[in-house]
């Protein structure tokens, strides 16, 4: 075969820096450690605890979201649905608390509706070999369809004793910790375990990578499909109790942008998009990126619709990078 | 021919080589106006190396190829193309959901004067040469609804319509049931009349008997000679191709046991295997040959539970066993070392030790989660046993040579502690001593009472290795030798469909 060592230089110099970075860990923190520097030297308000607490703070919702989609995609999956379910679950738990049934039943609806939601994903995923992006493209119309038609497009707003006890898990704090980080932390540390010592996290590498060789080692790879998109979806159920108590209220469309958010944010860590590659400490950098990005263009009195063009850069950076460490192997 | 034509195209002298191979060693080969000229050769002798380097899709390290009297250098698939250098591959070049006119004058489709394509003279232009091919299909029919058969006449009338005067098939008749050869050998004639060459490579001795003006033999990269069809027979063929000297190495058949493992009664696959019964022991290794396609790697397949009979009985260790997946076969004690060792063996990006563990991780289970140390001392043991060279079991498997890798993937296996373990074309692509290396450890299995269903192309290996030997042929296995004085003829004779069975199928 030919040669093509005559590619332009503009490519080399990629390359070469897409060789050199471990993008998957030290890429990500590069970024994120020159930008608290450079913030923090415009804005002193950028190192200040509260700040910081306002920070993580911010992404614990958007990073419940996106830990359980690191699972979807290491194993190969994508699930746009999850802001559509987020804001469904979101507005039938709403409801469940107005009418006084009690935080028990707002639980079990937001939780088990999210995993039922993802359950109806998985089975179709799991049993047609179309992509699961066109699956839950449609999916995730339909559900925000369902959503619309059953609030009447009314948000729901917090009334009655329970719903005020409910509010705690969005505004209230343990041990001076927001009670929204204390979850996200908890549910990185399940993801972690699950993905790094369980034979169900190892079954995720293995269908991501090949799953004609991890059908032929005897995974199940329905069942494995279908378990991952229900555990999603779980999670997703929880991450909308959570923005519905600091809302103090559900919207119907409160969980838009949150399925594109996830995604970028784990694959600008360094999960891969066509999996089989990636962990729990790449989601997390990648979503305090997204978090400390926001959070500093705030600060520095950056127009909002400017944070757009700044944010999409990024992604494109981070997935160009990562074709390149790819096409170096 | 009325006077001594000159040739359409040589090849001279061309040699290439791959990381660990010499594909082709110095070969000549010729084409004159207007033949059929057949490659024959064992699998690896060369011959798909040889029409990859005419279509344009390698380039020979050494050797010039002369067409039409020019010397041409750094032939590409495009300008081999422009050269009337058509290939037709086993796998199709078309586009399935364009209709066979729109196909066949695909980048030529003629124009009206708005610059739009002309619909109805195209649909013309492509019935004309269907008609000159004696091909009986409509134009507009899209070829995805087509057979393989009607598919490649669309691409033989592809290849017409480009004016090629060189047509190349590789192994064309590998899908066909005999009309559909019948067919394509009436195509080839035509083409023939029309003073095109074509180059013919098949497995399938009878056909090139049929087909061809000429044969050249190639044997492990070499040319051996080429024959007028005349001169030559079946037998003398068959013994050209195979032709080498093998080493004897001495399998000791005394592990072989009477205890039945596997049987399997009229198994069939509709379509792919028909009607296959056979048996294998404790401690045997029992040989499958046969050419590509024959259904070899169907079977293995279908035994691992990955494929699903169409009809038939499989017995495990003495029990009928009805609903076969994957899962279920490599808890009941079966093993499968798949042919594409990269796709279907291994998760490339994953290290050594989890892909040896990725079969057993339910052993390293404690409580919910696994014993990673436990794991790790586990697949350190295997790498240390087989002589996996890797620099540590958390290396990438993806940067293993060929025999490293397979080796892994045999160490899945040991580990799963499969007691049949079927391993399809175990030492392909990899290197002499990784090979010698892998026979030792099949050996070594069979002395500890496991049994090895072995599928093989390379007949130097069929041979020494086996205990026994079944020969496949079209999906259906022609005969059963045992060990002693089976010689790689023999074995060539029935998996070709030679003489002595050719009232077969």
């Amino acid at each position: 075969m030919e040669t093509r060592n005559s590619t332009g230089t503009k490519r080399g110099v990629l390359r070469w820096v897409g060789s050199r970075i471990d993008w998957q860990s030290q890429g990500v923190l590069a970024v994120l450690i020159v930008l608290i520097v450079v913030t923090s030297l415009s804005s002193p308000v950028f190192l200040t605890t509260i700040n910081l607490v306002n920070v993580l703070r911010q992404i614990s919702i958007l990073g419940m979201v996106a830990s359980g989609m690191t699972v979807v995609m290491i194993s190969g999956g994508i699930d746009l649905s999850v802001g559509s379910v987020l804001s469904f679950v979101g507005c039938v738990a709403a409801q469940a608390l107005v009418h006084n049934w009690g935080i028990p039943v707002a639980l079990l609806v937001g939780i088990g509706g999210g995993a039922a939601l993802g359950f109806f994903n998985g089975i179709i995923i799991a049993n047609t070999r179309a992509h699961p992006f066109i699956i839950t493209l449609g999916t995730m119309t339909l559900i925000q369809g369902v959503a619309l038609v059953v609030t009447g497009s009314y948000p729901t707003m917090a009334e009655g004793a329970a719903f005020d006890q409910f509010l705690w898990l969005g505004s209230g704090s343990f041990l001076w910790i927001p009670v929204p980080i204390i979850i996200f932390f908890l549910v990185m540390a399940l993801c972690r375990t699950l993905l790094k010592r369980t034979r169900f996290g190892r079954h995720c590498y293995a269908v991501g990578g090949s799953e004609a060789t991890a059908y032929l080692s005897g995974i199940n790879i329905r069942r494995h499909k279908v378990t991952i998109y229900t555990f999603l979806g779980a999670l997703t159920g929880l991450a909308s109790l959570v923005l519905t108590a600091r809302l103090a209220s559900a919207l119907p469309t409160m969980g838009s942008g949150y399925e594109l958010q996830s995604i970028a944010a784990i694959v600008i860590g360094g999960v891969a998009l066509m999996g089989g590659r990636g962990n729990m400490w790449a989601a997390f950098t990648g979503v305090l990126l997204l978090g400390v990005i926001s959070n500093s263009l705030s600060l520095l009195n950056v127009n909002a619709f400017y944070q757009y063009i700044v944010l999409g850069s990024i992604i494109v950076f981070a997935v160009v990078l990562q074709e390149y460490r790819k096409s170096t192997r | 021919m009325a006077e001594q034509a000159t040739q359409i195209l040589e090849m001279n002298q061309i040699s290439k080589g791959f990381p660990g191979v010499r594909a082709l060693d110095a070969v000549d080969f010729d084409l004159r106006p207007g033949e059929i000229h057949a490659i024959v050769g064992e699998n690896g002798a060369g011959k798909s190396t040889l029409i990859k380097i005419l279509s344009g899709a390698y380039l020979p390290d050494r050797g010039e190829i002369i067409v039409r009297g020019r010397t041409v250098s750094n032939l590409t698939p495009h300008s081999a193309q422009r050269l009337g250098i058509a290939t037709i591959y086993q796998e199709r070049n078309l586009v399935p959901l364009m209709t066979a006119g729109e196909n066949i004058l695909l980048n030529h489709e003629p124009r009206n004067g708005w610059g739009l394509v002309d619909t109805r003279r195209l649909y013309r232009e492509a019935q004309e040469i269907l008609t000159s091919l004696e091909i009986d299909l409509d134009p507009h029919v899209v070829v995805s609804t087509l057979g393989a058969a009607r598919q490649q006449a669309v691409e033989l009338a592809k290849a017409l319509f480009l004016k090629a005067n060189i047509v190349v098939m590789d192994e064309p008749t590998a899908a066909f049931d005999q009309s559909e050869i019948k067919n394509l050998f009436t195509m080839a004639r035509r083409l023939r009349e029309q003073g095109t060459s074509v180059v013919y490579i098949s497995h399938h001795l009878e056909e090139v008997f049929q087909i061809a003006d000429r044969v050249t033999v190639l044997r492990d990269g070499r040319r051996i000679g080429t024959y007028d069809i005349g001169e030559v027979t079946e037998k003398s063929l068959v013994s050209l191709m195979v032709g080498r000297e093998i080493a004897n190495v001495l399998v000791d058949t005394s592990s072989v046991t009477p205890d039945e493992v596997l049987r399997i009664e009229h198994l069939s696959v509709q379509g792919l295997l028909f009607d296959i019964t056979l048996s294998v022991h404790r401690g045997e290794i029992l040989g499958v040959a046969g050419m590509v396609g024959s259904g070899r790697t169907e079977l293995a397949r279908l035994l691992f539970g990955a494929l699903q009979p169409s009809g038939g009985r499989i017995f495990f260790k003495g029990r009928e066993v009805r609903s076969q997946t994957p899962t279920r076969s490599i808890r009941r004690g079966i093993g499968l070392v798949p042919e594409e060792r990269k796709i279907d063996g291994l998760v490339l990006g994953m290290d050594v030790g989890k892909n040896i563990t990725l079969a057993a991780l339910r052993r390293f289970r404690s409580a919910l989660l696994l014993d990673l140390g436990k794991e790790k001392r586990s697949a350190l043991e295997y790498v240390q046993r087989l002589g996996i060279r890797a620099t540590s079991a958390s290396q990438q498997v993806q940067y293993l040579s060929g025999g490293n890798q397979q080796k892994v993937v045999m160490a899945k296996w040991l580990l799963a502690d499969a007691d049949l373990l079927i391993v399809d074309e175990p030492t392909k692509g990899v290197d002499v001593a990784a090979k010698a290396e892998i026979h030792h450890l099949m050996l070594d299995l069979c002395e500890r009472g496991k049994a090895i269903l072995m599928i093989s192309s390379d007949l130097p290996e069929i041979i020494t290795m086996s205990h026994r030997i079944a020969v496949m042929r079209r999906g259906h296995l022609v005969t059963e030798l045992p060990r002693e004085g089976v010689t790689q003829e023999m074995v060539l004779a029935f998996a070709i469909g030679g003489e002595g069975n050719g009232n077969q199928k």
